[in-house]
């Protein structure tokens, strides 16, 4: 499982790098709060919609929906 | 004087830094032109300190964060402080550069560096003032530690002379037609004054990512590790771990909601029965004791209801309030976001609507304003028109006043919860009918911080209750003590005779008023003093009270000086109360609907930039008031 895919396809718990991030109408505000290649996250958990979901990246928490972190990359670590 | 600006991001401390650092001697008011709510204080005659809405970068994308762009660009700046949250470091340090850039004189202020050593981390200050060439202070605005260096530190260094200038940005350096001298400045004020294009949009993505590296490595070089625990982020997880919890969530969020009505009505009555016994005392008191029949008369009737009837609503005001910065503040508002979002999404709402709806209950005209962090406009202009459903400070004494009077005590509480309902109900309907009717081609987003939970400040509180209470009394409550006096005036006067009998009310002003109105309500079961009581309640929803009050307490002979035993007991000849089950039921299903406030017109106006939005709406609402009170009086009656 070490193939490029995007944030919200995911598992919970699984940490990951960003790859890239995709360009869309909300692409100033993912950079502003952090959003960048290179960074680690992980999914830390979902509603029971599935969304909005919450991710932890470094020592902030951020809620998205599944529109945003569709274009958000992802990679897998393999850790 | 001097102007200093609070900078920072959302939910960094900033309030509360300008709370610490002013203390109670702030004043609220907006920015010319817009209703962002303005607050700033006087320190010493020899500066303004103003704290601007939280930003994450100079690249604004809701209207609240225009405003502070506009400010930072075209307003002399004697300083700035840019409040850093020590735990998003790396995030904060965004915005701090591009002020930097701006060559505005700047100093930082680390704040919350309490939770970062809680995450095991620690920041090297002095690594980072050189680095970044900026005077740095650590701050703890709960034990107010560094406040009073920061505060001697600008009364002695301004202006600030070491300001280090900064090269413009290498991305407009490499701009090919662009004139060697222009600035980051003037870059900024091209983006305020150029639609939004696909270009801009490009060079704001590399401007942010150079910005990003620079960032980085301010962290890596800044941000260092120590060995203590992690203690404070445990907590936050452990609460989160049932309170963002996708079933026990909810239940959470169900029980805290339900428990904040329940001290709302509970702990708000006892105040407002004893305010109301003590002036009734008083009216007999004074009645008593003075012997001219028209003064007696003036003060009686005229001046202490007046005054009631501003204090009275002043304990519920304290209590929303109260709630709302609690809720607001202790991080919780952000998970109501989280587990609604997917539902108010489906009735073309945000996430973000639960800010403004949630202080809708306090009061409509702030919330309103509320809504600009809202970033689309379909969702806002949904959030705007249906604010007004909201139960609010004024419409709540109106609620209360007629529950208690047509239903027995032990329903009483639950009817009010039932109030609730009905408009969060209302609300629901009116989004989804909005959300089918309005196209918009915008893209709608939801990105939010989740702060970690943080106690609120006793100070932060006080301050908020008190921002909200005195503007209360000096504009809501000089109307309603003006409208008493007023309606005293036109009960008990006529044409003919300089003073009526109490006996003669029907011949006064008031009532030739409510009589030319009076064929229009009639179906809803209102006779014309409750009519004259819409009118009032125009000005402000809860005057209806106090017009209904001096209405019947001048008609009334009885001894009876409470507010509930005036209306309980039948008027002089007749013998059913002035109101009676269904007429009260219609004046509930009247208030729910219709937009009795001239104020929330207002700032629908001013926010929607438009007369077209609220007169339609106000019309609509009327239309809609009229015909649910019309039918659930002719069911009743």
């Amino acid at each position: 499982m070490n193939h490029s895919l995007p944030l919200v396809d995911l598992p919970i718990n699984t940490k990951a790098i960003i790859q890239e991030v995709l360009s869309s109408a909300f692409h100033l505000n993912l950079l502003e709060l952090g959003f960048n290649k290179g960074k680690m996250l992980q999914i830390e958990r979902k509603t029971i919609f599935g969304d909005p979901i919450c991710i932890e990246m470094g020592s902030a928490r951020i809620i998205l929906r599944e529109n945003e972190a569709r274009t958000i990359i992802v990679k897998p670590c393999k850790y | 004087m001097k102007n200093i600006y609070i900078v920072g991001n959302p939910n960094s401390g900033k309030t509360s830094f300008f709370n610490a650092i002013t203390g109670l001697n702030q004043k609220t008011g907006n920015y010319a032109g817009v209703t962002t709510e303005k607050k700033s204080a006087f320190i010493k005659n020899q500066f303004q300190i103003v704290d601007l809405p939280g930003c994450y970068s100079m690249y604004f994308k809701t209207l609240d964060e225009r405003v502070v762009v506009n400010e930072l660009v075209h307003n002399k700046i004697d300083l700035v402080i840019y409040v850093i949250d020590a735990i998003n470091f790396q995030r904060a340090t965004l915005m701090l550069t591009q002020i930097l850039d701006l060559n505005i004189p700047t100093i930082a202020v680390v704040n919350m560096i309490d939770e970062l050593e809680h995450q095991g981390q620690y920041l090297d200050l002095a690594l980072f003032e050189k680095t970044l060439k900026i005077k740095t202070f650590f701050c703890n605005s709960r034990t107010k530690q560094g406040i009073d260096a920061v505060k001697s530190y600008i009364t002695l260094n301004i202006p600030d002379k070491s300001l280090h200038l900064r090269n413009t940005p290498e991305f407009l350096a490499q701009m090919n037609d662009i004139s060697p001298d222009f600035s980051y400045q003037d870059w900024i004020t091209h983006i305020l004054t150029t639609q939004k294009n696909a270009i801009l949009d490009e060079m704001k993505r590399i401007d942010l990512i150079s910005r990003f590296d620079e960032t980085e490595y301010l962290y890596h070089l800044c941000i260092k590790k120590n060995k203590k625990g992690i203690i404070h982020r445990e907590i936050t997880r452990k609460i989160d771990a049932v309170a963002m919890h996708h079933f026990w969530g909810y239940i959470v969020m169900f029980l805290m909601l339900l428990g904040v009505f329940e001290v709302l009505f509970a702990v708000a009555q006892f105040p407002m029965d004893l305010l109301d016994t003590f002036f009734a005392d008083l009216s007999v008191w004074v009645k008593e004791r003075i012997e001219i029949q028209y003064l007696r008369n003036f003060i009686g009737n005229a001046i202490i209801p007046g005054i009631s009837g501003v204090l009275i609503f002043i304990p519920q005001i304290v209590l929303l309030y109260m709630i709302n910065t609690f809720l607001d503040e202790s991080g919780y508002l952000s998970r109501m976001v989280y587990l609604m979002d997917f539902l108010l999404k489906k009735i073309g709402l945000s996430g973000k609507s639960i800010l403004p709806l949630m202080s809708g209950n306090a009061c409509a005209i702030p919330a309103i304003s509320a809504t600009r962090t809202i970033p689309t406009f379909k969702e806002r202009l949904i959030t705007l028109v249906t604010i007004p459903l909201m139960t609010c400070s004024a419409k709540l004494p109106v609620y209360t006043l007629v529950i208690s009077l047509i239903f027995p005590l032990k329903y009483q509480s639950m009817i009010l919860v039932g109030m609730y309902g009905v408009s969060l109900f209302l609300v629901v309907l009116f989004s989804a009918i909005l959300n089918r009717f309005l196209k918009t081609d915008e893209q709608s987003s939801l990105i939010h911080d989740i702060p970690p939970y943080r106690l609120p400040t006793f100070r932060n509180i006080v301050i908020s209750i008190k921002n909200a209470v005195v503007p209360f009394i000096k504009n809501a409550g000089s109307i309603i003590f003006i409208t008493s006096i007023l309606l005293w005036f036109l009960a008990s006067h006529t044409f003919e005779h300089n003073q009526l009998e109490s006996s003669e009310i029907n011949q006064s002003f008031a009532a030739q008023i409510g009589h030319v109105i009076e064929p229009v309500i009639r179906p809803l079961g209102f006779d014309w003093k409750v009519g004259v009581g819409l009118l009032t309640s125009f000005i402000a929803r809860e005057v209806f009270i106090t017009t209904m009050v001096s209405l019947y307490s001048i008609d009334s002979d009885t001894n009876q000086e409470k507010i509930i035993d005036i209306l309980k007991s039948p008027l002089p000849g007749e013998s059913s109360p002035p109101i009676d089950f269904s007429t009260g039921m219609s004046i509930l299903i009247f208030f729910v609907f219709s937009i009795q406030c001239i104020s929330t017109l207002a700032a629908i106006r001013k926010e929607t930039n438009s007369f077209k939005i609220p007169i339609l709406l106000f019309i609509i609402m009327f239309f809609i008031a009229y015909v649910a009170s019309f039918l659930v009086y002719q069911v009743l009656h």
